[in-house]
């Protein structure tokens, strides 16, 4: 085969701009200590990185959320630890009452008073300004120092094109409080702009509807009412009622609850209706049965007393059982993160050791080119021409 | 034979080789000259003498400069311009989208979509928290400032490929009207091989120029001249005749050009450029990135649709049912927080009922891990996962087509060098045979000098 001069040169070339290349591409790693610096080093390992990095933002919410849990339900824990400490107090008052006299009976009926203040104050419990026990409703405080009666309360979006009043009525007979909302579906003039109701404060919504009573009044569920200024409402306009069964509670029945995992929701919070279920009723009533000096009463209150203390004991073991599941799944997800952290690792960082190697192997490579390329043309047939 | 025609046949053999060693210098001169065909003087023996009935050649003469290459050879390494044009080409600006998608380091678009879904999540937890919904709006912001970026980028390429297009079509009228040129000059100079060759060579050179550019077929006429065809059949070249392409309004897109005839202009024939630099450019323009950013595209108008649809159905802290969070839009050229939102934080809506639980959040967030786009089997992570891995891919497959048609390119060249290519040591040997020659044709004029004198000497 004819060598041409040329074909020395290229091929002298290539072969330097190839091993630059290779060198350059490893000095970048070992500079970067990664083995993919942009996706087309290794498409496939890219997309291992980017869904392992999604993966580990997605555990890391969700450990987020476990801490959240654990500390609500830690304090939950606490305070209805201490509430059955003072029910204990409360027992033991309501043991001893019939067997003192009068004076001691109304220092019992005052220590009893006292304490369910201090329970009440442990019911309001609030954790970063959410109530504890108030269901989803953590913005309300959920229990009264008195009992209050059954009645509605109206109210609106402050973003609402109507600017008239708006007036809630009828008598709410359910056994726990409820909050209606009325969505206008279209605008119009009061008494004819069609709306839809929910009866569970707008997740879930009724058929449209465009049926007023009395040309200015909507007709909500459980025969409770609402009634409009003449006047235009806008589409989407938001009003509510929120109706109160009687009793001591204003939160609501839902219990909070957090994702942990793909798919996996954690409730964490407990609703004070189910907790403290007839407990101030119950205080209450024996309250007055002490002032009144009614032992009968008293001891029949007993049971009561005794059958709310379960009912909380009930509730600070599903606690328990609660905080035990997060700390499971936070176990759990401590060992995926690891495992995707070591995969997402595999994937993108370099090996510093193999990649020092490689780089003195091709070190030695690019000298024995370069002298190679010193070496063109020296040896030539006209070092022996005369 | 007469002692004068012993003297013709001296002069014949020196200019004879004295030609060869002028056509050794070109050689020489030449060796780094890109596209020359090393060159070779024909000897060929002059005139005859009839001795006793037997007839003996006598004198010589270069018939002609000979060209030396393998028209195989040389229209392989044409097709292979093609390919190499069209890979370089393609390479480098699926390099620049690679920028784009660059997610190797944090801050790309995976990470804000990451922070996006777990703001939502922090607002879950706390749904009147002031600093949670700034918290999300500035996340939300520059989520949809990185889409818009995005596919600002992506489009500033297509503009980029048009303005190359404009300009590698200019250079094919150029090269194709030098191209005629020469056909021209060939075919006026006929068979004197010396002019021709330099033409040739550049000729040769010029139609490499121009399968770089754009695919074309070329057919070589009897009369030395060449004709070229585009992919398509059309001709561009036969012999002086040559034709100009131009740009027109795309029918598609007034704002893009198709690639027309200039005395045809309602023809597109953009199709016809398939390789070399034009074709890499119609497929970076009208193929690849229009797709990463209908892609793109569609993961925005999936993030807002879902979003909003979710967002409407919640309440905000003013008790009011939700209103879009971004403005709906189906581009992520223009995906961005809506007005309202982007001007009352409060707008958010966080909950579900108008008691201000942080339930609809909640449910904002699981959508960074519901299924939605690919027909509810990618979320939306997934989803840009699976472009950035597209986009790898393409640039890795062609970059390593980029390899793999440079080295094809080498070996031709290497073996057009083999056979076209000057040697030096080659050429000194040459040197030294025609100098040798011309000496002794020297040498034989001094020694019919001599015979003359010695008959001149007889006769006084």
């Amino acid at each position: 085969m004819r060598v041409s001069d040329n074909m020395r040169y290229y091929s002298t070339i290539k072969n330097m701009n190839s091993l630059q290349e290779g060198y350059n591409a490893l000095l970048e790693k070992l500079a970067s200590q990664k083995k993919i610096n942009r996706p087309s080093d290794d498409p496939t390992g890219m997309m291992k990185v980017l869904n392992g990095r999604q993966t580990l933002a997605s555990l890391d919410q969700y450990r987020g959320n476990i801490e959240q849990g654990t500390a609500w339900i830690r304090m939950t824990d606490t305070a209805l630890s201490g509430i059955l400490d003072l029910l204990s107090i409360i027992g033991s008052a309501v043991d001893h009452y019939d067997m003192e006299d009068m004076a001691t009976q109304q220092i019992y009926a005052g220590q009893v008073r006292d304490t369910r203040d201090q329970i009440l104050s442990l019911a309001n419990s609030q954790l970063n300004g959410n109530h504890l026990f108030a269901g989803s409703l953590v913005g309300t405080e959920p229990f009264s120092a008195a009992p209050h009666e059954a009645g509605v309360e109206g109210g609106m979006g402050a973003r609402n094109a109507y600017t008239g009043t708006l007036v809630p009525d009828g008598v709410y007979m359910g056994a726990s409080n409820k909050t209606y909302v009325v969505r206008m579906t279209e605008g119009g003039t009061v008494g004819t702009a069609s709306y839809r109701i929910s009866q569970d404060g707008g997740k879930t919504w009724g058929a449209p509807s465009d049926a007023w009573s009395g040309g200015d009044t909507i007709l909500l569920p459980d025969d409770l009412t609402l009634t409009f200024d003449a006047g235009d409402v806008g589409e989407n306009d938001v009003f509510y009622v929120k109706a109160y069964a009687e009793g001591y509670y204003k939160g609501d029945d839902q219990s909070l609850s957090l994702p942990i995992g793909a798919g996996n929701l954690a409730a964490y919070s407990t609703p004070g209706s189910e907790a403290f279920a007839g407990l101030f009723e119950t205080l209450t009533a024996l309250i007055t049965a002490m002032e009144g000096h009614d032992a009968a009463e008293v001891e029949a209150q007993r049971a009561n007393v005794a059958a709310a203390r379960e009912r909380i004991e009930l509730a600070a073991s599903l606690c328990s059982t609660k905080q035990l599941r997060l700390e499971m799944a936070g176990d759990s997800l401590s060992r995926l993160d690891k495992q995707v952290t070591d995969i997402v690792a595999n994937a993108e960082n370099a090996d510093v050791t193999a990649l020092g190697m490689l780089l003195s192997m091709k070190e030695i490579a690019l000298k024995s080119t370069y002298a190679l390329a010193g070496g063109l043309g020296q040896n030539s047939i006209l070092n022996f021409l005369k | 034979m007469a002692i004068s025609g012993l003297l013709n046949t001296a002069k014949d053999a020196l200019l004879s080789h004295q030609l060869a060693i002028d056509v050794t210098g070109s050689n020489i001169a030449n060796v780094n000259t890109p596209g020359y065909a090393r060159q070779r003087a024909v000897f060929q023996s002059l005139g005859t003498i009839d001795v006793r009935g037997q007839v003996f050649q006598i004198g010589v003469d270069v018939t002609g400069v000979e060209r030396i290459y393998d028209s195989y050879l040389e229209a392989q390494i044409v097709g292979q311009h093609q390919l190499v044009g069209y890979h370089e080409t393609r390479a480098s600006f699926l390099a620049n989208v690679e920028t784009i998608f660059d997610e190797s380091g944090s801050g790309g678009l995976a990470d804000l979509l990451n922070r996006f879904w777990g703001d939502w999540q922090d607002l879950s937890a706390n749904p009147d928290g002031q600093v949670q919904r700034a918290a999300l709006l500035s996340t939300a912001q520059s989520l949809a400032a990185m889409f818009r970026n995005m596919s600002s980028g992506l489009k500033t390429l297509i503009g980029n490929a048009e303005q190359e297009i404009s300009s590698t079509v200019t250079k094919i009228n150029s090269i194709v009207s030098a191209i005629g040129d020469l056909n021209r000059r060939v075919v006026e100079t006929g068979g004197v091989e010396g002019d021709a060759n330099l033409m040739l060579d550049n000729r040769t050179e010029l139609l490499k120029s121009l399968a770089g550019l754009v695919d074309i077929s070329i057919v070589e006429s009897g009369d030395g001249s060449v004709k070229v065809f585009l992919s398509d059949g059309s001709l561009l070249v036969d012999g002086v005749m040559t034709k100009s392409l131009a740009l027109a309004p795309s029918g598609q897109d007034p704002t893009l050009s198709d690639i027309v005839f200039a005395d045809k202009t309602d023809e597109p024939v953009t199709g016809a450029a398939t390789k070399g630099k034009l074709g890499a450019l119609i497929e970076v323009r009208d193929r690849d990135i229009p797709r990463y950013l209908a892609e793109l595209d569609a993961l925005a108008a999936g993030i807002v649709n879902e979003v909003n649809t979710i967002h409407r159905a919640g309440f905000d802290r003013y008790r009011n049912t939700g209103i879009d969070f971004f403005t709906p839009v189906t581009q992520a050229a223009y995906m961005q927080v809506s007005a309202e939102v982007s001007g009352d934080v409060n707008r958010m809506a966080a909950s579900a009922t108008v008691m201000g639980d942080g339930e609809n959040a909640l449910a904002l967030a699981g959508l960074g891990e519901k299924g939605v786009l690919s027909g509810g089997m990618a979320t939306f992570g997934e989803y840009y996962t699976s472009i950035v891995g597209r986009v790898g891919q393409d640039v890795s497959d062609v970059n390593w087509s980029v390899t793999h048609q440079n080295n094809v390119m080498e070996r031709l060249t290497n073996m057009r060098e083999s056979v076209s290519g000057v040697s030096v040591d080659e050429e000194m040997i040459r040197l030294i045979q025609y100098q040798l020659g011309y000496n002794a044709a020297g040498k034989l004029c001094s020694v019919v000098d001599e015979m003359l004198q010695t008959l001149m000497g007889i006769i006084r």
